[in-house]
């Protein structure tokens, strides 16, 4: 099996086979870099593009006025490149919005742009949608999102900011490209058949058939990587669909190894586990559950803590003196804390709740939990 | 000014898709009386109603200005830009996020595989180094980001690309050690690449083929004689006359305002 850290080597043999072959056309290659998430450093890798690609067809063929909705640049050069080889050669145009574009001068703008295509991830455009106008949202036909799962608190959202969309969705991770074929019309959200090519298992499935989603697939150079845990949790379906596969997975979120993404923010399983051992005289242990509530037009996160103390039971100070440092303590951007972030309204008031019985290790040592409902 | 750009002055007049420039040069026909636009006419004016052409392209929102207005350059006019970089993997750091990714495009379009900063320039940095980054595309802004990785390398970059509307040699110049050639572009995003001189005390400016640079009222103004998406005609800029430096010869008019 292979972990998230074994692919710092990966990418290494990537970028070495890179440079052991004459460049014969720079459009096929694209730099990847993901930033280092906990323990480990970042990944950097070299993508070819001119096999293995094809699926992402789908997104970009016959695009004419796109949003671009990525946070990492390297995503957008990707994006930016696939539109210009796929899109429509005399309308094509591609706007990559940035977070420093977030602004309320960012609505008149997007008027003008008038996109007819949205692609990127969930909780880019759950962040953009406050700057689209209604009559701009009618005009969207297409959402090309992939990266994440679209939360049912997403799907609401979308359905009635893009009342005229289809879903065009991927599921795909950036150290290896795209693990399905995009949607399958007869799949629910959140299900996707495999892409030809790669394998897909699950690790330690539970008594629902959940478990860590194991993707096995030829990168080029004709460097595989065998049962990646890319760190999604998934169920696999073996019904025939009417499209004719017969296996699809479904996607069960990060259900946290060492880190959430939610609105923006990183939920980093080390940072909880530092603001928590300075309050080991106060409780044993803690779990963490997040989510996304919507609130009018705008996605904000939701974490509540469980902390587990033995013997006397937890008085109202107590939970309040908990939430006060960890609001205060815990930081969930490289400069802003949790309580920056609620006074910022991109985060609801954090709730703990005391516990005197103690958590179950059925996930092992899962302490970070994504409820997605 | 050359015949063909009068011939493009007259595409322009005639155009059936815009009357941005139309509406406002009315039947005044002499290239060079033509009246100038500028920031504020992008800013009134919808993208829709400021396109010559449809190609398919890059829309960048420009924020550099008291109210942020979108400029569409087509993938061939990106590629015409004359930015003087020659390497094989680049290292693009700049302020703008929209500049970033169109300059990346144009080193695609010259054969070239970037690498763009992304929201941490450390992690980026990382990547240079297992990239083997050998020439950079940045803004002065940018530049002390860098830094890190200019000083860690063992030998200089094969190129560097400066890029902004103005330039302050004393800054520029503790670089110069870190690249070969070290090349100031004289550049609004709006407008593209119009000069380019080498990083020197005193730089001196020549303009790009294509363009047009007039001293009008102490102000630069500026004619790209390229067809774009969104025609730069007689544009007039925020930045002093004498701020740069031009050389003598095709390209300058010295002093526009004579001509009447
Ligand atoms: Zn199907």
């Amino acid at each position: 099996m292979i972990e998230r850290k074994d692919f710092v080597r990966i990418g290494d043999m990537t970028l070495a086979d890179f440079f052991a072959s004459p460049l014969q056309n720079a459009y096929d290659w694209v730099v990847r870099t993901t930033s280092g998430t906990s323990e480990q450093g970042p990944i950097v890798s070299v993508m070819n593009l001119s096999s293995g690609s094809e699926e992402r067809q789908g997104w970009y063929f016959d695009a004419e006025r796109t949003i671009i909705c990525m946070g990492a640049f390297n995503s957008r050069v990707l994006s930016a490149l696939s539109l210009d080889k796929y899109g429509n050669p005399y309308t094509c145009a591609i706007l990559a919005v940035d977070y420093r574009d977030l602004a309320p001068e960012l609505t008149g703008i997007i008027s003008d742009f008038a996109p007819e295509r949205i692609i990127g991830f969930p909780s880019f455009l759950a962040r953009l949608i406050p700057y689209i106008s209604p009559e701009v949202g009618s005009g969207v036909q297409k959402l090309c999102l992939g990266g994440e799962m679209i939360t049912p608190v997403l799907a609401k959202l979308f359905a009635s900011s893009f009342p005229n969309a289809s879903y065009c969705l991927l599921y795909a991770a950036g150290e290896i490209g795209s693990i399905s074929e995009t949607t399958c019309t007869y799949l629910p959200l959140n299900y996707y058949h495999p892409l030809r090519g790669v394998t897909i298992e699950i690790l330690d499935p539970d008594e629902t058939g959940a478990g860590d989603l194991l993707v096995s697939k030829v990168l080029h150079g004709g460097i595989s990587i065998e049962k990646y845990r890319i760190g999604d949790m998934a169920r696999i379906h073996k019904n025939s669909c009417p499209c004719g596969y017969n296996l699809a997975f479904e996607s069960l979120g990060r259900k946290g190894h060492d880190y959430i993404k939610l609105v923006g923010a990183l939920l980093l399983r080390a940072e909880f586990d530092r603001v928590a051992i300075g309050m080991k005289t106060l409780f044993e242990d803690y779990r963490v559950e997040a989510s996304q509530v919507l609130d009018q037009r705008t996605v904000k996160g939701k974490i509540h803590i469980q902390v587990f103390r033995i013997g006397l039971p937890g008085t109202e100070a107590f939970t309040t003196e908990i939430a006060d440092r960890f609001s205060r303590e815990l930081f969930l951007t490289p400069s802003q804390t949790l309580s920056d972030l609620v006074a910022a309204d991109v985060f609801l008031p954090l709730s703990v709740e005391f516990t005197n019985v103690p958590f179950e290790q059925k996930h092992k040592d899962v302490k970070l939990f994504l409820k997605i409902a | 000014m050359s015949q063909s750009l009068e011939a493009y002055i007259e595409r322009i007049r005639t155009s059936p898709v815009s009357d941005f420039y139309s509406s406002r040069w009315k039947s005044i026909t002499d290239p060079t009386l033509l009246p100038t636009i500028s920031r504020r006419d992008l800013i009134e004016t919808p993208l829709s109603l400021r396109r010559y052409e449809r190609r398919s392209g890059i829309v960048k929102v420009v924020w550099d200005a008291s109210i942020p207005f979108l400029s569409e350059w087509s993938f061939t006019s990106i590629a015409e830009e004359e930015l003087g970089l020659r390497a094989a993997r680049p290292l693009i750091f700049l302020s703008d996020p929209h500049e970033a990714i169109e300059k990346a495009m144009w080193c695609y379009q010259h054969d070239m595989v970037p690498l763009v900063e992304e929201r941490s320039s450390e992690v980026t940095l990382y990547a240079a180094r297992k990239f083997r980054c050998d020439a950079l595309i940045t803004d002065p802004s940018s530049l002390p980001r860098v830094l890190p990785y200019l000083k860690g390398k063992s030998d200089p970059l094969s190129s560097m690309t400066i890029i902004s509307d103005s330039f302050e040699p004393e800054v520029l110049l503790p670089y110069a050690h870190y690249a070969r050639k070290i090349d100031l572009v004289f550049s609004f995003p709006e407008t593209g690449a119009l000069a380019r001189a080498v990083l020197s005390e005193d730089p001196l400016f020549t303009v790009l083929p294509n363009c047009i640079v007039e001293y009008l009222d102490d102000y630069l103004v500026v004619t790209k004689n390229a067809p774009l998406t969104t025609p730069v005609i007689r544009y007039r800029t925020n930045i002093p006359a004498h701020c740069l430096k031009f050389s003598e010869g095709e390209g300058v008019i010295r002093d526009s305002s004579n001509r009447v």
